[in-house]
């Protein structure tokens, strides 16, 4: 990424914190700082770091029930148009359209497509997958899988600037800060 | 509780060693698949291999020349097959029971083998979807058993509870799969930035999706985790009472009973934790992770199969009690005569001291403690397991109603072909797993160490609000 | 057709017994008639070149299924191109798809049988009784149902054999003519003929006419299962050769002495019926008839009988003295005969079995009947007679009618004197029509090694076998459903028996050859009957037509005997030497002979059918085996499925001894016909021959004879191994006194649910609702109804090694329980399992794809095409009657075995489940014939299922059990009705009449 050939253009500060205190401070003071385009990254979960972030709640929920609802419904539909209404069989004398019997599969296919929306769901919201990501671009982001924690700042935050951002994060402890650049394509 | 204080369910001290944090974890985990296998891998895999060429030519016997090259018979019309079915579902029990049921009980401890569990349940439920596919008399036809448009324009019967198997298992499984895929993105991102091999990234990258491990994203990551479980934990419960369906709505004594989804269930449950600690068992000697799978964990694991190997005994128990009182000759003659002292007496009573006794060891911390004898009795259990569920068949099979048809059944060669070739089925697939795959959840374990959490504020007010994430759990 | 009778639509069309017969007619020239025959329509369309048939499409779909399933691609099976020939010309009167049905008789076990035959296209395909027949009455037995398959038997031999090489009939013809020319210049000197007993007007005709031409020439007769004993008896008591023809039906009490007159014995079909009409509830207005039975084995008539004395077989006649003697003490006027029992030894014979059964004779005189098995000698047959007589039975429940062949020679000297004189070298020709007596003949006789003495030696035989083997000549013997003959029943009733299908493989009939041999010009059959015919005074074209058509002459013929007095004299001479001597000692054993329940003397050997079906007694299939009672098993350490060598003097017999309840304890049986060698492939080496222990001085049983156990073991492959009923009411019996009662007992043992399902069943009460009833109290256990159902329903044989694992695929079995406590003495009860149609089936609620559903006339339908073979529903039929092709068990057909097949009637695949469809084959074709003669409704006894159709004894109904005047409803409605396993809520359609068992109460804790 040093190739002078390339034109490139900075899209981020990236900073490095060693431990969840620091990181969850830091969270707080760029929370704090008005800034809208930025990210942590965590080797695992950090608790506490929505509020940190001052992020609301997940829509997971909502995409999920709707699912569960069209299971459920697609089993009773399902069944009772082929055994009930399209080909009616007498099946050990019972009613065709016999409910008890529905309960299982009704079940079953509530859990899957809720499932369904949860993975599938849940990728929708993350944008995932998503294989080029300009923290990418730093190399010692590797170690955000390890055991290290970053803050990204966006250039296109609105109240970003190269100085003043910098200085946020020095004051915030972060143990290395990059400004991270991409290539202009 | 805050994040370092011990913790309370494993007593006083804290489940891994102190020299344990995020980078020796990720080092110990990653370092399997990074490095050459040692011999004990190759052992197991050679072995497993030649199991599933053996499977490969007694599936193709059997596909060739009909059912008939089994022992099955009329009366005795399910047998093996059916047995190794029950057998490896409900083994596969213990993987979702442990990520999903313990996650949502809090129980920290299922971290470091949750991954694993869950390998293993995948794994089992393909085993188990062989024997109902290949059990058919007209394997090409099998299809006709889901609800496809076709020239007859008939459709399945939803009453049968056949069908009903149909959709619990293959629901079971593809949900198992995606809670075990969610759970080892992050992982995968691990193993993406440790390698400076251009495949292994290219392949762990894809696998990983792109993950950052932005917090945006675990935000939404911990609630589609939180769901799963919620999901997977009447899944768990409705599969195997599926399955007891297949046996409790038929007519026959011996199966004609309602006890029988929880006592499925908890057998379940039990035959799989046995498998689970046998392959604990065997990996951390193999890889040496006795670290990260500590004593703690097998012991806690066996105090569950003493827990539930118990409750299968009060089932063994209550069926007889119900036979009894119900006063029906049939189900008396079934256990009273059939099981206890008919013609198979010897595996009704080799699943009573596998199932219900060799258990009762680990009321004993010195045996409940001791690698061998808990690796013994994990083994017995399972044996055990398995004769339950070919008393279950084969003894109510052989003797119903009419004595003028009762008849015995004995295995062909073809039989126990299907069976070790499972087995081998079984250990390729797991084998292959812990050689490429994380076999330990390193963002989860991570997450539980001590110090892992913020050490002060916000955590509390989060957790008080039931904010309910994966960190509130772990903490 | 003026002056016809009209014919029910059941039967043929006047004419198209002509479409048979003119085809055949011309033809003179045997070779011609073969070529003619393979060329006609009816059997170039199935009899069709090998090649045709080379590329097996069964075989096709497993390979193409297994590999498609294996790679995937299950899409792309290709099914291969098959050529079928069409008819080159339209053969009239026949509608493809539409069954026409022929009259015709079979001589079964001695007795004439009048059939109708079920003819598909042109080839017979089952065979059923001829309701106007009174031998038959509409009822069968086994061998007629399984003689369809002997038929098309592959193995039987196509074309005249010599030295082993294949010859043709041109070849044999010239052959045979000029030995004939040769042995009519000497009038016959050095031919003889070896015949078996016949009832057949036309062959014993041409006899006569060969006697006559040829006066030097001589005749033997021999059967293994001779009926001279009885012959003999009567001609003893009355002074001329007879037959005693016995009316069951009118006899309230029955004594078998050592006779199996509902198995084996002559005219079993006709006994079933009468027996049953006495025994049933309803046509014996509440007071059944009372059978006792005294015999060495467990006989289907014994194992119905409602006391039994197992004596051994010597001891019988020891019995009927004592018995004798109890009569004429008790006033029964005997004369002469009175003096002669006196003072015969009573050892060993429980005293009640003396009194109680001398009151109850006598309480019931002139409707009582004492029968004889053919195992016994003369004299005690002549004896039955005197006390039959001095009962005052004789012209109501027994009559003497003449014999057809009043010159047929005693049995076994006949075929003494025949291997005297071949000894003494004086034979030259011996023609052998027929029989297998180098396999079956006395085996002091050696008839075998004589047979090789002789220069010329032809036989006339539907298999090369052991007879053949051994002579010059093998040559073609038509099958009585493929050639015109005629047949006289014992009763006296004339019947014509004529071909369903041109021969086959050209064969000849006995008549055919014996008229070659009398040099008549005319010899075909045809010609020959219709000789026969015109001689007994059936004149003209229409009389011709009615005879063919209606299957029985109106007119009887055997003048009725018996009615001077009895030869007191002689029989008391003869009475005097028989049962004098004791009991048999501790350790003395007498072998008996019995004829096989199954394959009779063994000439039905290479029947699969017959060879599969389970014995109604021991229920062993592919096997027979010595049977010993338990307590004597016991005593020799001998264990079921043990090796035992059975020693008379020098000659000793190795075969697998079987434990059998009800056995006499001194008694070994040993049922003939099997361990045959040259029978087939399918009936070589099964089971083990006992004829070497049989000798012309004891042909029916030895005493003396030696057990000794070999220590190796030989599996036997049974259809039910456990014969207790473990104390639950399904085949639920009570006394006589029991049911005057409690008229519903059964309802008390196993009762219908107090409230039904708890959803809202279909409504069945519309329509044709199909039922079946099964009254246990008259089913004999006889298997009839399971060939029929294999017959009708193309049910396969899956052999020895597939029943032993439990995979046998009757539609329907005869399940046989043992009651009582002593394994000695069993009480027998049978009850025929076939699918119940539970109108709440619990094997339609568990198949996933639906393949098993009702229909709207409650069966329990089942779709071969859409089963995909979880066995599931097999697990689920309480029942268990539910069958699955573990294997392809219709491999390989051989094509004139595919002749057989009822094409309305699928024929499964591997991997399908089958089960009893109530014939729903049926029951759609009488639809078909109701609409298309304009009714909505189908008349009761329209749809006959193929079992009830076949049973004697009218245990079986089926029907609308929606018309409450259908004999189904009415039989259901009986008191005694119930329904198996009832109490678990499966509302079977099939329901069961308790069974009544009538029991002397003088007797009843009586055990011997």
């Amino acid at each position: 990424m040093n190739d002078v050939a390339i034109k490139k253009r900075p899209v981020l500060y990236l900073a490095e914190f060693d431990n969840a205190d620091a990181i969850i401070h830091a969270a707080e003071q760029v929370r704090d700082a008005g800034y809208e385009k930025w990210d942590v990254h965590t080797p695992y979960p950090v608790h506490g770091m929505d509020k940190a972030m001052g992020l609301g709640d997940s829509a997971l929920g909502w995409i999920v029930l709707v699912c569960g609802l069209t299971g459920v419904t697609a089993a009773v539909t399902m069944i009772q148009w082929m055994n009930g209404y399209d080909y009616p069989l007498v099946i050990g004398g019972k009613p065709p359209d016999a409910i008890p019997s529905m309960v299982p599969i009704m079940f079953e296919l509530t859990v899957l497509l809720s499932a369904f929306g949860a993975v599938f769901g849940m990728f929708g919201l993350n944008e995932l997958p998503k294989h080029h990501h300009p923290v990418f671009n730093s190399e010692r982001f590797d170690q955000s899988s390890n055991d290290k924690f970053f803050i990204s700042i966006e250039v296109e935050d609105k109240k970003f600037d190269t100085k003043k951002t910098k200085e946020l994060l020095e004051s915030a402890h972060a143990s290395y800060i990059e400004l991270v650049e991409e290539e202009v394509s | 509780m805050s994040a370092d204080s011990p913790i309370a369910e494993l007593g006083e001290t804290p489940i891994v060693p102190a020299h344990v944090d995020a980078a020796f974890v990720s080092n110990e985990v990653s370092r399997v698949t990074e490095h050459r296998a040692p011999i004990g891998w190759w052992l197991v895999f050679g072995t497993a291999l030649i199991a599933l060429g053996i499977l490969g030519l007694s599936v193709g016997y059997l596909i060739w020349n009909g059912i008939g090259s089994w022992g099955n018979n009329s009366p005795v019309a399910w047998a093996w097959d059916i047995t190794n079915f029950v057998w490896w579902i409900g083994i596969g029990h213990a993987g979702t029971l442990i990520s999903a049921v313990l996650f949502l009980f809090r129980q920290k401890w299922r971290t470091s083998i949750n991954r694993f569990a869950e390998a293993m349940t995948i794994f089992a439920v393909i085993c188990a979807l062989l024997y109902p596919t290949i059990h058919v008399g007209r394997v090409w036809l099998l299809y006709w058993a889901l609800p496809l448009p076709n020239q007859m324009s008939m459709w399945p019967n939803f009453k049968s509870p056949l069908l009903w198997d149909v959709f619990a298992v293959s629901t079971y499984f593809t949900v198992s799969l995606l809670f075990w895929y969610v759970g080892l993105l992050p992982d995968f991102a691990t193993l993406r930035d440790r390698t400076k091999n251009l495949l292994r990234k290219k392949v762990y990258g894809a696998l990983a999706l792109g993950w950052r491990g932005s917090n945006r994203h675990w935000r939404n990551y911990e609630r589609a985790y939180l769901i799963l479980a919620a999901l997977s934990t009447p899944l768990v419960l409705s599969v195997h009472s599926v399955v007891s369906f297949d046996f409790a709505t038929s007519v026959i004594p011996g199966w004609h009973t309602t006890i029988f989804p929880p006592y499925f269930v908890a057998g379940a449950v039990f035959s799989g934790f046995a498998m689970v600690s046998t392959l604990m068992i065997l990996c951390r000697q193999v890889f040496g992770l006795k670290d990260i799978m500590t004593m703690k964990h097998l012991e806690l694991m066996n105090k569950i199969m003493l827990v539930t190997g118990s409750l299968v005994g009060y089932a063994y128990a209550m069926e007889f009690f119900v036979a009894w009182y119900s006063g029906n000759e049939y189900e008396r003659y079934v256990f009273f005569v059939s099981r206890a002292t008919g013609p198979y007496w010897w595996a009704y009573w080799t699943m009573v001291s596998c199932n219900v006794i060799a258990p009762q060891l680990f009321w004993f911390k010195r045996w409940r403690t001791s690698i061998p004898v808990m690796f013994a009795v994990s083994i017995i259990i399972n044996i055990g397991m398995w004769f339950e569920r070919f008393v279950i068949i084969v003894t109510s099979l052989h003797r119903d109603y009419l004595p003028s048809a009762w008849g015995m059944f004995s295995p062909t060669l073809i039989d126990i072909g299907c069976y070790i070739g499972s087995l081998g089925l079984f250990f390729t697939l797991f084998s292959l797993f812990i050689r490429w795959i994380p076999m330990i959840a390193m963002f989860e374990v991570k997450a539980a160490l001590p110090g892992a959490q913020p050490s002060h504020h916000g955590a509390h007010d989060q957790e008080r609000e039931g904010h309910g994430t994966l960190a509130a759990k772990e903490a | 057709m003026l002056g016809v009778p009209p014919m029910s639509t059941e039967k043929t069309p006047l004419n198209s017994g002509r479409v048979i017969w003119r085809s055949l007619e011309e033809k003179e020239d045997p070779s011609r008639l073969q070529a003619e025959a393979c060329g006609s329509d009816v059997v170039k369309q199935h009899v069709g070149p090998q090649e045709l048939f080379q590329l097996n499409r069964r075989k096709f779909m497993t390979l193409s299924g297994s590999i498609a399933t294996l790679a995937g691609v299950e899409g792309c099976i290709r099914r291969p191109v098959e050529n079928i020939l069409p008819y080159t010309d339209m053969p009239e009167y026949v509608n493809p798809g539409v069954p026409s049905h022929y009259a015709s008789v079979l001589n079964v076990a001695g007795e004439a049988v009048g059939i109708l035959g079920t003819s598909r296209e042109g080839r017979p395909t089952k065979l059923e009784g001829n309701p106007d027949h009174p031998t038959s009455r509409g009822a069968t037995n086994l061998w007629v149902q399984s003689s369809i398959l002997d038929l098309y038997d592959p193995e039987r031999l196509q074309a005249p054999t010599t030295g082993g090489a294949r010859s043709d009939f041109a070849a044999f013809d010239k052959f045979f003519s000029d030995k004939l020319n040769a042995l009519r210049a000497k009038a016959g000197a050095g031919l003889y003929i070896l015949t078996q007993p016949s009832n057949s007007p036309t062959y014993l005709r041409m006899r006569q006419l060969v006697v006559d031409k040829l006066p030097l020439s001589r005749i033997a007769v021999y059967s293994p299962a001779p009926q001279s004993a009885a012959r003999e008896g009567a001609r003893l008591a009355l002074g001329a050769p007879a037959h005693a023809v016995y009316d069951f039906s009118r006899a309230k009490v029955v004594l078998a002495l050592d006779s199996d007159f509902l198995g084996t014995e002559p005219g079993s079909v006709l006994a079933n019926r009468q027996y049953s009409t006495a025994r049933d509830m309803e046509s014996s207005a509440g007071s059944p008839n009372r059978l006792y039975s005294v015999e060495p084995t467990l006989s289907i008539t014994g194992s119905n009988a409602d006391h039994r004395l197992r004596l051994p077989a010597q001891d019988v006649a020891r019995y009927a003295r004592a018995l004798a003697a109890e009569l004429a003490a008790t006033g029964v006027e005997l004369g002469q005969v009175a003096g002669a029992v006196r003072g015969s030894s009573v050892e060993g014979i429980p005293e009640p079995w003396i009194k109680a059964v001398a009151r109850d004779l006598v309480k019931n005189r002139g409707q009582s009947l004492i029968v004889v098995g053919p195992r016994q000698p003369p004299a005690l047959h002549a004896l039955a007679h005197s006390l039959n007589r001095a009962l005052g039975n004789s012209g109501v429940t027994v009559t003497y009618t003449e014999p057809v062949d009043a010159q047929e020679p005693e049995n076994f000297d006949s075929l003494k004197n025949l291997v005297a004189v071949i000894e003494a070298g004086r034979v030259d020709t011996l023609l052998i029509l027929g029989g297998n007596p180098a396999y079956d003949a006395p085996a002091d006789l050696k008839f075998g090694d004589a047979l090789k003495k002789i220069p010329t030696s032809i036989h006339f035989t539907s298999h090369l076998d052991e007879t053949g083997s051994l002579t010059t000549w093998q040559v073609p013997r038509a099958h009585d459903l493929e050639s015109w003959g005629d047949q006289q029943s014992t009763r006296g009733d004339y019947s014509v028996q004529q071909p369903l299908i041109a021969p086959l493989w050209g064969g000849r009939t006995d008549a055919e050859v014996l008229a070659l041999v009398a040099g008549e010009p005319n010899w075909r059959a045809y010609n020959l009957v219709q000789g026969t015919v015109e001689k007994r005074g059936f004149r003209g074209e229409l009389a011709w037509r009615r005879l063919l058509h209606t299957g029985i002459a109106d007119t009887r013929f055997g003048a009725v005997l018996g009615t001077a007095p009895l030869r007191d004299a002689e029989i008391a001479a003869a009475v005097q030497k028989i049962g004098t001597g004791g009991p048999l000692t501790e350790n003395t054993f007498e072998a008996v002979f019995t004829l096989d329940n199954k394959l009779y003397d063994g000439r039905y050997a290479n029947n699969t059918w017959l060879l599969e079906l389970p014995d109604p007694i021991t229920r062993i299939t592919w096997d027979n085996a010595a049977l010993f009672a338990p307590s004597t098993a016991k005593k020799l350490g001998i264990a079921n499925g043990d090796l035992v060598r059975i020693t008379r003097g020098d000659v000793s017999v190795d075969i697998v001894a079987w434990l059998q309840p009800g056995v006499a304890a001194q008694s070994i049986i040993l049922p003939l016909g099997w361990g045959r060698t040259a029978a087939g492939k399918n009936g070589n080496n099964k089971g083990f021959n006992v004829y070497p222990l049989r000798t012309l001085a004891s042909p029916h049983f030895i005493t003396g004879v030696t057990v000794a156990k070999l220590d190796k073991k030989y599996p036997i492959s049974q259809t039910q191994d456990h014969d207790s009923m473990e104390g639950r009411p399904l085949a639920v019996d009570a006394t006589l006194a029991e049911y005057k009662d409690t008229p519903n007992f059964p309802e008390y043992k196993t009762p219908d649910p107090a409230f039904g399902p708890l959803w809202k069943m279909p409504d069945y009460s519309q329509g044709e609702q199909w039922g079946m009833t099964i009254d246990l109290n008259v089913c004999t256990g006889c298997n009839t109804c399971a060939v029929a159902c294999q017959a009708e329903n193309n049910v396969p044989v899956v052999g020895k090694i597939e029943v032993a694992r439990g995979r046998e695929m009757h539609w329907l079995r005869i399940d046989r329980y043992y009651l009582g406590e002593d394994a000695d003495e069993p009480e027998v009860a049978f009850q025929p399992i076939a699918c119940q149609h539970c109108e709440t089936a619990p094997c339609e609620n568990v198949c996933p794809v639906a393949a098993t559903a009702h229909s709207p006339e409650g069966l329990n339908d089942i779709a071969y095409n859409r089963c995909i073979g979880t066995r599931y529903c097999m697990n689920n039929c309480p029942y268990k009657v539910r069958r699955f092709n573990f294997l392809n068990f219709n491999e390989d057909v051989p094509e004139t075995r595919q002749m057989q097949f009822n094409p309305s009637v699928t024929v499964r695949f591997r991997g399908v489940i089958e089960k009893c469809s109530y014939c729903v084959q049926r029951i759609e074709h009488a639809k078909i014939k109701a609409r298309t003669e304009g009714r909505v409704r189908i008349r009761d006894g329209e749809v006959v299922s193929a079992c009830a159709q076949a049973c004697p004894t009218g245990a079986i109904t089926f029907g609308n059990i929606n018309d409450p005047n259908a004999v189904v409803t009415k039989a259901r409605n009986r008191d005694r009705n119930y329904g198996l396993l009832a109490e678990i809520g499966t509302r079977p359609r099939t329901r069961f009449l308790g069974k009544i068992r009538n029991p002397n109460p003088e007797l009843k804790t009586v055990k011997a």
